[in-house]
């Protein structure tokens, strides 16, 4: 299928490399189909999740375990049996990312992290009870 | 704010259509039943600021691509590490 996207242009997309938000990102209630996009500059440490249906809603998503190594949130057993994560099929954390015009201001959102199960397919955004801060700064002040 | 005692059974009745009852207390955390028209949105407080945050991630800055953004934050990480 054929897409437009905020930051990619217009492409095409296999439909199996759709992901689907079982539990939505807050707020984007009417998105819940997305797709993982990669950039060459900026792989290994940023995607994108671009949703299908509206083109200019486009996440930038890190890995929290870059930063926080030991960043692994419990999940319910309701959004396990959701998205079909077993023993084999761990969950995949990723974190939105709010990158503003200065970029070194960037911060991270570990309280409301999203989930994957890479063979479902499947995702979903959970809201963690641990006392997390919905804003970390990716770049550390003393550098 | 106002601010009231209730019992566990008593409600609370807010404008004509919505009525909170306290179902049960127990230790810090309270249950309330909410009885509300369709059409009102009851979201957890704490939600509201992560679709806020959700909000503000998709923003893109005015005249700035996020790749470009994204990959100078990447170099400067990687230059930091080094």
């Amino acid at each position: 299928m054929n897409i437009n996207t905020r930051d990619f242009g217009n492409l095409t997309v296999n439909e199996n490399e759709l992901i689907t938000f079982i539990d939505p990102i807050l707020g984007f209630e009417k998105d819940n189909r997305f797709v993982l996009l990669t950039d060459d500059e900026s792989d290994g440490m940023f995607s994108f999740l671009q949703s299908v249906s509206t083109d200019d809603v486009c996440f930038v998503l890190t890995d929290p375990k870059l930063i926080f190594e030991d960043y692994n949130p419990k999940i319910s057993k309701e959004i396990e049996k959701k998205l079909g994560i077993t023993a084999e099929n761990k969950p995949v954390f990723r974190v939105l990312t709010v990158i503003p015009e200065d970029f070194t201001k960037a911060t991270i959102n570990l309280k409301s992290p999203l989930v994957f199960c890479s063979e479902t397919k499947k995702a979903a955004q959970i809201v963690l009870d641990d006392d997390l801060p919905i804003r970390t700064p990716l770049v550390s002040e003393e550098g | 704010m106002l601010v009231l005692s209730r019992k566990v059974g008593q409600t609370l009745q807010i404008g004509e259509n919505i009525c909170l009852t306290i179902t049960e207390i127990s230790g810090d955390q309270v249950r309330i039943g909410i009885d509300a028209p369709r059409d009102i949105s009851i979201l957890r407080g704490e939600l509201i600021l992560v679709a806020n945050e959700n909000a503000q991630a998709a923003r893109k800055v005015e005249g700035s691509s996020m790749r470009s953004l994204a990959a100078q934050l990447a170099k400067s990480r990687t230059d930091k590490s080094k």
